[in-house]
């Protein structure tokens, strides 16, 4: 495609605004039919907890032997979804991947959101949500579980404000473009408040960009080091199965493998949704489909690892363990888990006709994220069956209170980021503009035969077609 | 007449008390069990138990195991005899038990011998109270490396807490330029 076909950059800046900030102005009824849907489940999810706190953890399938199940299983995933964002985020920002800008916001609300519905799961695993104040009262530092709070507490406010460093402008814009529009008082407000004075000036620019960049580089290590203290829970005990020196990258590349998966679904929810094509192209979900593909070799590789080291020496207890997951109870699940998580999304990504394809990596990435929550559970409860004393196999299977909990959490997750994206622009239009005037400076002169860069291109191409 | 009854009649007690007669010199001898037990005891500090084993007639009886139970309770649904220690007594019926108390509770403790073929069984039980509030279960790292301790990870903490101030004391700097 020759640049010239590229439009003035103020035209694109305003159809952008007006493009991102229309659902902000207006809700659907569809809109509100789906948030009374989530709101039922989360409902039925609230009224099983108060179920549970009435009777106790005996109204789960967990007892004695298998003390963690599904609750536990989840908190990992929603853990390692949200690296999609926030890592992923940073990652690309710090190497200025341009093709970055419109993909970053959702990811970055996928990282908090997810934050925050994870990290019930353990208070909800207690049984008695009160008990977790006696972290703070009797917590010790040799304890992994009290490196997990503090990983997972310094995590979501690091998060949370590099979500909110990069919205601040965009925050400024919903101020001034939505003020002549009926939009209710709250959101104003809203605003009003988190634009903090924003009007872009020099120094505040300045202020803003240095914030920035500290928080981009300092978020990638705590969020690497916060799935590795998640896998500590596991990993620094003897149990067969989670007696493992590699758990943490492991966890690391599980996390950022699913969070990539979430992204493409979210950005190919809301693309629909909200008539994003221009912005979210092709371009943006082919290389995320890439860094899936990436994943699933990193994935496979430590599978292989995974079954490979122990298999060999066979210690007491890994005997049953590998048993059981590869020919055993759970060995359907292990099979659906290398199907879904690791050969569809590897062939797809492979074949061209796949990848160039949004619908194909969306079917990809659904498939990786099943995956991922079977194998979340493939972690914790096959090895918390392995008695560690001399008695019969125990066998877990979810109750009723705890697959209603899950589904309410699920709920809440698409619930809250559902409300967000209709609080707040869904994609970074102060970069995206930046972008795209950066692009036309280079390249908007007729004539110029140098290729524009790929992301944005392909918007105003698809947005050509479209109008022509 | 009278006399052949007579006779039967001595015949018949001689008979039935022939066997037993036989039967009780073959029979097991009772045996007694006494337990010492101090009455306190100190937390985590090993305490001495005697038991000794005589039988009925007072004589000591040696080389007989003796067992030392206190009651158990396992993961809140098995609770029975759980056994502390096992000696064999001495020539003069001593067996000498150690036992350290780990909790601070009033302890029961029980005795037995089991009994064998030419001795029954017996058993004696002790109480004592054990005080303290020392902590007797500690952990001991292998090794330790100088300067590798919890001081690292606040001092890691407190780096990140700080440029999130950092970051945050930009955003007021944002607030503050508003009239730039």
């Amino acid at each position: 495609m020759k640049a010239a076909h590229l439009e003035p950059a103020h035209q694109f800046g305003e159809r952008l605004e007006k493009t991102v900030l229309a659902p902000l102005a207006r809700t659907g009824f569809t809109y509100r039919m789906i948030m009374v849907l989530l709101l039922g489940v989360v409902l039925w999810g609230f009224y099983a907890f108060t179920v549970q706190y009435r009777q106790g953890l005996a109204v789960t399938a967990m007892r004695d032997y298998v003390s963690w199940g599904l609750y536990i299983a989840n908190f990992v995933f929603f853990i390692g979804i949200s690296h999609a964002g926030t890592l992923i985020s940073a990652i690309l920002r710090v190497t200025q991947a341009g093709w970055r800008t419109p993909v970053t916001r959702m990811a970055e609300f996928i990282t908090v959101v997810a934050l925050s519905v994870g990290a019930i799961f353990p208070i909800i695993d207690m049984g008695r949500p009160e008990r977790v104040l006696n972290i703070v009262k009797w917590g010790r530092w040799g304890s992994p579980i009290t490196w997990d709070i503090l990983a997972i507490s310094t995590y979501l406010t690091g998060s949370a404000i590099y979500l909110f460093l990069p919205m601040i402008p965009d925050l400024a814009l919903c101020r001034d473009k939505l003020k002549g529009k009926n939009i209710p008082g709250y959101k104003r407000l809203l605003y009003k408040v988190l634009s903090v004075g924003w009007h872009g000036g020099e120094s505040q620019k300045k202020s803003l960009f240095s914030g920035m960049g500290v928080m981009a580089i300092l978020i990638i290590p705590i969020a690497v080091s916060v799935h590795t203290v998640v896998s500590f829970i596991f990993a620094m005990t003897l149990r067969p199965g989670w007696n493992s020196t590699v758990y943490g990258i492991y966890f690391v590349a599980g996390a950022i493998y699913s969070g990539t998966a979430t992204i493409v679904i979210v950005m190919a929810i809301l693309r629909k949704a909200f008539h994003l094509e221009e912005y979210l192209t092709i371009k943006h979900f082919r290389n995320l489909g890439f860094m899936m593909g990436a994943f699933v070799l990193i994935m496979f590789y430590f599978n292989v690892l995974e079954k490979l080291v122990p298999g060999y020496k066979m210690a007491h207890g890994e005997d049953l363990l590998l048993n059981q997951m590869l020919v055993g109870r759970f060995a359907p699940l292990y099979w659906i888990y290398v199907f879904l998580g690791l050969v569809i999304p590897g062939v797809m990504i492979l074949l061209p006709k796949t990848r160039n394809s949004i619908g194909w990596i969306v079917v990809a990435a659904v498939a990786v994220n099943i995956a991922m929550a079977f194998e979340r559970f493939l972690i914790v409860v096959p090895v918390m069956e392995v008695p560690l004393m001399p008695y019969p196999t125990p066998s877990y299977f979810p109750s009723w209170v705890e697959w209603s909990i899950i589904a309410a959490a699920i709920a809440g997750f698409a619930l809250i980021i559902a409300i967000f994206a209709k609080l707040f622009p869904v994609v970074s239009m102060w970069e995206v503009k930046e972008q795209y005037e950066e692009l036309h400076a280079r390249h908007g002169t007729p004539g110029h035969d140098e290729k524009p860069l790929p992301a944005l291109a392909d918007g105003a191409s698809h947005r050509k077609e479209a109008t022509s | 007449m009278k006399l052949r009854v007579l006779l039967v009649l001595a015949a018949s007690v001689a008979l039935a008390l022939a066997p037993v007669k036989v039967a009780m010199a073959d029979s097991p001898v009772e045996t007694r069990l006494t337990l010492s037990v101090p009455g306190s005891a100190e937390l985590g500090k090993p305490l001495r138990i005697e038991a000794v084993l005589v039988d009925s007639a007072g004589k000591p009886v040696g080389k007989a195991p003796v067992g030392l139970y206190t009651s158990a309770t396992f993961l809140s649904v098995a609770s029975g005899p759980m056994e502390i220690d096992r000696a064999v007594t001495d020539a003069s019926g001593k067996a000498v038990f150690e036992y350290l108390p780990t909790r601070a509770v009033n302890t029961e403790v029980r005795a037995e011998f089991a009994g064998n073929g030419a001795l029954l069984p017996s058993h004696a039980s002790g109480k004592f109270t054990v005080d303290g509030n020392t902590q007797i279960v500690r952990t001991h790292a292998g090794f330790s490396v100088p300067f590798l301790n919890k001081w690292i990870l606040g001092g890691l903490l407190i780096i990140i807490w700080s440029l999130y101030l950092f970051v945050v004391s930009r955003v007021l700097r944002v607030a503050q330029a508003r009239h730039n």
